[in-house]
């Protein structure tokens, strides 16, 4: 218990601290906290040198370096202050995966920051390298060496996102149709989940198969999640092609097919900006979008995690640490992607709720490009965070109190901010998390099914507010559990989410809203347990290869979507309803209700507020 | 690794002779001749932890012989082998024995554990008895089980007892008669967690226990007309109307295959209990029912499973191993089953971890 009463008031000192550097920072760059004369400051720069002294006029080069200073030199044993690694701008290339752990938190209510010193995004974590000794190859096509022994499994060019060579080609840079639709081939093979049948006449026998993969909304008729998954063998006079892994759905549901496009072979790369990887060959194929490599700086993701944030065990917590201002641009996507486990008890470890299974994600994919697990009082604050090959910040088991505010994370490969508390009924490990002032553009890139702009599962007391999120193919924000657990087993309640603005949402699959709960209050009364007010829902208009009968809805409150009370909500167009819900919410001032007051919206603060350090303006 | 291996060959020397040895000359046995000073404790079920762990005064467990040699580092820098000697009789294992490495032989000696009066005389049960049996019915009897968990399995004399099933087993060692699935739709062929069946084989009067954290179960050689693997799993909910019954967790394979239906029993509810030799746990009133062979309880000795594992040996890690150990002639009995068996994980990829071949 006094643990407990004293990390509640570390944070809160923590808290002011923060916002007192944050306020510090935009005036004066170089402002060290107030009567501490003896604070230790390091500077960081990218033409620094790790044997240099670490001072602004002789900088280091890593952030490592100045991590492995503070933790070797224990200058954060006995902190009377914060202690600032000053970041210069400019970018820093990672090569590995920069590990944070208990041995570098901060102390004494003091932090550890470690800030982008000449202003919000000027300093970026790149974690990826240039690829170059491109030559032409043919149809515009050039090709390049790569290291066959390293994979990667998206490519960028100059920040912006390459396509991997698919068929059918996307409409468009930031939308994942059209697809080719799967069959039912013998009526009993409905249940399959690794043998895809396409229509007689769709594939094109002279395809190079050998490294190809598919993308598919497995589960047909329903348009939940996506997977990606290797071939294994292709049979065109069938038009059957054997998949190396299980999709998570079943290729045919309701009799109706599922959608999917192939990837990953040359004789997929026709269109400017697709890229082909021979990773036999160690060779990288890249149609250039302006026909000319000429200067061309194409990016090859090095890790999937840029920042690791992981103390040894939920005891031995990372904490009080601060990351300001960091840019934070690509990481990789994975060779093989579905959204957790097929059935019930998979995880093949004995749990009290075995269906969360099906809820959590396989353990090779618990990671986002910053990860956090084993924390308290972390502080993610002006971050920029984009090109993510998966999830961008995921906050994985034990976590509390962790603080993303005033950041922008765009062009992200699948959630946006993804917090895990892991089982229920096994322990309530994540909870007082804060996310404010932030704008959130273009998530699930890579893997559109059920993503979420934040995605918030068996967790707390967290405050959600002046959050922005546009462009995703399911959700903006979502909550959840299973419809299976007994109430406050989820550890779901006790969140506020204010002043929301979702946009462009529900864009490719369906039974969906843009804000949507499920599993979190299952039983009755249903008493209130989660609020949410000021929330703003554009159009919900999926592309019309969506097969889902559901439809997109603004507001969903799926099984167990109970216990909460909204207040002053809009929502723009859907193909079902606005909102969908048992009687278990309170609703007031709604626009699908008779009598919707505008005057009581206050759009004015909803969304990311004008103190915003992004430019954001025209989005 | 030399020493690895020539330790090694030197205990597999050492064990035959201690097996040999044990028998005949079980009370002589001080280990490897000309070697005065090892160490020997005796164990006995009628001892006393804190008694001197000598033959005339032996110790009453296992892990008291075992913390002894590892607080006071006995096999740190041993000459001979180190042995522990269990008197004949029945030790009730409540709680897994774990050995580690710090339990290890070393300079190419062994510690031995061995049942001193003969193979199969010291027997570690990880089971405890059930008694206080009063008659409930149709020669079935009943006791109250003071449990925390509950089991999956039991012994009566020795023999494992029949969980209550339909159909009935024709014999003690065989596991047929069966059911059969039947394809519930045309296209659900590939389904693993709902098993149709033909009209008439259920009986809808059966208690379940749907939805409760004791429901029946199904044994059924998953995969059709494959008969591989046997999976045992808890029923979730009989759909009657559609004559088929949904499980909580998949199968290995699919109820049906190239048309043919898997062979399936029904087991684990009261109304199944009718055969002798058959029992039902009702573990949400902690009681125990048992319709005994001769429609008697007189001396028979029924063990309920407390423990799945009765030895656990495991090192901290590959680079530290527990090594140069010996159990010789131990009795190991009654350990426990559980609610749900499935061999493996149905298709490659599904740990979540990445492995060079998933």
């Amino acid at each position: 218990m006094s643990n407990r009463t004293r990390r509640t008031a570390l944070s809160v000192g923590a808290g002011v601290v923060a916002a007192a550097l944050v306020t510090a920072a935009a005036v004066q760059l170089n402002a060290q906290p107030a009567g501490a004369a003896r604070c230790d400051s390091f500077y960081v720069a990218p033409d620094g040198n790790d044997a240099a002294k670490g001072t602004e006029k002789s900088p280091w080069k890593t952030i490592t370096r100045a991590r492995d200073e503070i933790r070797n030199q224990h200058l954060n044993d006995r902190m009377n202050c914060d202690i600032t690694v000053n970041l210069k701008a400019g970018q820093y290339p990672v090569t590995s995966t920069i590990g944070f752990d208990q041995r570098d938190s901060g102390q004494n209510g003091h932090r550890v920051i470690y800030r982008s010193v000449d202003g919000p995004g000027k300093a970026t974590l790149q974690g990826a390298e240039e690829i170059g000794g491109w030559t032409p190859y043919q149809d515009g096509i050039y090709k390049a060496k790569v290291d066959a022994s390293k994979p990667f499994y998206t490519l960028f060019e100059d920040g912006k996102r390459a396509t991997n060579a698919r068929y059918p080609n996307r409409q468009a840079d930031d939308e994942w149709a059209p697809y080719l639709t799967s069959i039912l081939y013998e009526e009993d093979k409905m249940d399959v989940h690794n043998w895809l049948w396409g229509k007689p006449g769709d594939w094109d026998p002279t395809w190079d198969m050998s490294q190809a993969s598919v993308t598919i909304w497995s589960g047909g008729s329903w348009s939940w999640f996506t997977d990606t998954i290797p071939l294994l063998d292709t049979n065109f006079k069938k038009t059957q092609t054997t998949l190396k892994y299980w999709t998570r759905y079943a290729m045919v549901n309701s009799r109706g097919g599922s959608r999917y496009f192939f990837q990953n072979s040359l004789s997929f790369l026709d269109q400017p900006g697709e890229y082909y990887l021979d990773a036999k060959a160690g060779e990288v194929y890249y149609k250039p979008r302006g026909g000319t490599m000429d200067g061309i700086k194409v990016l090859r993701p090095t890790v999937k995690t840029v920042l690791n944030l992981a103390g040894a065990s939920a005891q031995d917590r990372v904490h009080d640490v601060t990351l300001d201002g960091l840019g934070v641009q690509y990481s990789d996507f994975v060779s093989w992607y579905r959204n957790g486990w097929v059935a019930g008890g998979d995880a093949g470890v004995e749990h009290k709720y075995p269906e969360y299974d099906r809820q959590i994600e396989l353990p090779r994919n618990r990671f986002g490009a910053i990860t956090l697990t084993n924390t308290s009082n972390i502080d993610l604050s002006r971050l920029h965070l984009s090109d993510t090959g998966f999830t961008g910040v995921y906050l994985l088991f034990a976590n509390d109190h962790t603080k993303i505010t005033d950041s922008l994370l765009e062009n992200i490969g699948a959630d946006g901010i993804k917090v895990e508390g892991g089982w229920p009924g096994e322990g309530d490990l994540s909870n007082h998390h804060t996310i404010s002032n932030t704008f959130i553009d273009h998530i699930g890139e890579l893997v559109p099914g059920d993503a979420a702009g934040i995605e918030l599962m068996d967790t707390g007391n967290n405050t959600v507010s002046n959050i922005e999120v546009k462009h995703s193919a399911r959700y903006g924000i979502s909550l959840e559990s299973r419809p299976e657990v007994t109430d406050g087993d989820q550890y779901a309640s006790g969140n506020s989410f204010k002043y929301i603005k979702l946009d462009q949402m529900g864009l490719d699959s369906g039974d969906m809203g843009a804000f949507y709960t499920y599993g979190v209050d299952n039983q009755e009364p249903h008493p209130v347990q989660n609020t949410v007010d000021q929330l703003v829902i554009g159009d919900v208009l999926p592309d019309p290869s969506m097969p889902d009968a559901g439809g997109t809805r603004g507001v969903h409150m799926d099984a167990g979507g109970c216990g909460f009370a909204f207040s002053n909500v809009q929502v723009g167009k859907v193909t079902d309803q606005k909102y969908q819900s048992y009687q278990c919410n309170e609703v007031t001032n709604a626009d699908w209700v008779d009598g919707f007051d505008t005057s009581k919206m206050e759009y004015d603060k909803i969304g990311v507020l004008p103190t915003f350090p992004y430019d954001v303006s025209g989005r | 690794m030399r020493r690895g291996f020539t330790a090694g060959v030197l205990a597999g020397l050492a064990l035959p002779a201690l097996v040999f040895g044990g028998g005949v000359a079980a009370r002589a046995a001080a280990p490897a001749a000309g070697q005065g000073k090892c160490d020997a404790f005796w164990v006995s079920p009628t001892g006393d932890d804190a008694a001197a762990g000598t033959e005339r005064k032996p110790w009453r467990t296992i892990e008291h012989a075992r913390d002894t040699i590892r607080v006071r580092g006995l096999n740190q820098r041993m000459s001979c082998d180190l042995v522990v000697n269990l008197k004949a009789g029945a030790y009730q294992v409540a709680k897994t024995i774990g050995f580690d490495d710090r339990d290890s032989g070393s300079n190419g000696h062994k510690v031995v554990y061995r049942s001193v009066d003969g193979p199969g005389k010291a027997e570690l049960e990880a089971a405890q008895e059930v008694t206080g049996w009063t008659p409930y019915r149709d020669g079935i009897f009943k006791a109250k089980v003071d449990i925390d968990q509950p089991f999956y399995t039991l012994y009566v004399d020795g023999e494992r007892a029949t969980t209550a099933r339909y159909p009935n087993r024709q014999s003690d060692d065989a596991w047929a008669p069966y059911l059969k699935s039947v394809l519930i739709e045309p296209e659900k062929e590939a389904l693993r967690d709902q098993v149709g069946y033909t009209e008439g084989d259920w009986n809808e009067t059966w208690n379940l226990n749907s939805y409760t954290d004791w429901p029946a179960q199904l044994m059924i050689w998953s995969g059709g007309s494959w008969s591989w693997f046997t999976d045992t799993v808890p029923i979730k909910n009989a759909d009657w109307k559609d004559n088929k019954v949904i499980l909580d967790y998949w199968t290995r394979y699919a109820m049906m295959n190239s048309r043919s239906g898997s062979r399936y029993f029904v087991q684990n509810s009261l109304d199944l209990l009718d055969a002798e030799d058959e029992y039902y746990l009702d573990w949400a009133n902690k009681e125990l029912y048992y319709k005994p062979r001769g429609a008697t309880m007189d001396g028979k000795r029924v063990l309920r499973p407390t423990q799945t594992q009765v030895l656990s040996l495991a090192g901290v890690s590959p680079t530290r191993r527990l090594h140069d150990i010996a159990f010789d002639g131990l009795g190991i009995a009654a350990t426990d089953f559980m609610q749900w068996y499935r061999s493996g994980w149905i298709s490659a990829g599904d740990s979540g971890q990445k492995h060079k071949y998933p």
